[in-house]
């Protein structure tokens, strides 16, 4: 009887399935943080070759979420994953000032992108844990994200090893796709 | 997931020709996105548990096999190798999964595990050498050293 009500139920209110890619530097934390919102903890990680697939469920809403390899030699193969996507995070290792100049550069050609043109963009300001990590407003300044004009965008900072933040930052996703038209 | 293997067995036979077939395929951004695909569906497939007698597993990695002796990609062949030696051990669930039986099950169930794992093991590790060993015929700088 449960079961066939769940059945009924999704038959009358489908939950919309929406694609998200994960991208940023390597070691910016992209799969833990995937795994942190998939399995509710902390997983050890290697450094991933292609890319990971979860399905997440928030608030009634299934998001696809593709974890990309984020070494420099994987960077190019992002665009064959782009297709069909809702949203973009990019994760940023808050205390790699040295490289920031390196995810700009990247963020900024992904923008350019064909099939990213209706995509929203969440920027996690990762490892907020760690001192002297730059706060989310530095990272807007160094990101230059007040110059995006044709893409939603956001900064939420998260320390995904605690979770802090990530489920606010994908309630922002969850917010601003669903009230979308549907591609 | 649920599908018991008999099924996937089955389906996994139509599949794997296709992924050959796109793996080998000339344009190398969609052969390596088939090929990432393929990982990501073995690996889901190795965290499953197996009996010691059954060889379901060891089909599931032939694709990578065939693939490594068709393609005539650099890129496709150590994309291949990477995913082999980096994507496949260590297998997050398979630790779990050890330190749960060391934990909880009872000795005699214990050492029956560990034969299965070893088994298991076996058959892992003899498709990883058959890929490695076609690299070394294939590429002249030495193979990636699988620790």
């Amino acid at each position: 009887m449960g079961a066939m009500m769940s059945r009924f139920w999704f038959m009358l209110f489908p939950a919309k399935e929406y694609k998200i890619v994960v991208v940023g530097l390597d070691n910016a934390g992209k799969t833990t943080t995937l795994y942190k919102l998939h399995l509710g903890e902390v997983v050890t990680t290697n450094p991933t070759v292609g890319s990971n697939v979860e399905e997440l469920v928030y608030k009634n809403i299934r998001f696809e979420v593709w974890d990309l390899g984020g070494q420099e030699r994987l960077r190019t193969s992002w665009a064959t994953y782009y297709r069909g996507t809702h949203a973009v995070i990019v994760v940023i290792d808050s205390s790699d000032r040295a490289r920031i100049s390196i995810i700009k550069d990247e963020l900024f050609r992904l923008l350019g992108h064909e099939d990213l043109q209706h995509s929203v963009i969440l920027v996690f300001a990762n490892k907020q844990d760690i001192k002297d990590a730059m706060t989310p407003a530095e990272i807007t300044d160094a990101l230059s994200l007040h110059s995006i004009k044709d893409h939603d965008w956001h900064i939420q900072a998260c320390c995904a090893l605690s979770g802090e933040g990530l489920y606010d930052g994908l309630g922002w996703i969850a917010q601003r796709v669903t009230g979308k038209a549907p591609t | 997931m649920n599908r018991i293997r008999l099924v996937w067995s089955s389906i996994w036979h139509v599949l794997s020709d296709f992924f050959v077939t796109i793996g080998c395929s000339g344009n190398l951004s969609i052969a390596i996105f088939a090929m990432d695909s393929l990982r990501q569906l073995s690996m889901k497939f190795l965290e499953r548990e197996e009996l010691a007698n059954y060889n379901f597993q060891n089909e599931f990695m032939k694709p990578f096999v065939i693939v490594m002796r068709k393609s005539s990609a650099v890129e496709i062949r150590e994309l291949i190798i990477r995913c082999v030696s980096n994507g496949f051990i260590p297998c997050q669930q398979c630790k779990i999964r050890m330190e749960e039986h060391c934990s909880w099950h009872s000795q005699q169930q214990h050492m029956m595990t560990t034969k299965t794992l070893y088994s298991w093991l076996l058959k892992l590790w003899r498709r990883l050498f058959e890929i490695t060993f076609l690299t070394s015929l294939r590429l002249k700088p030495p193979p990636l050293q699988i620790v």
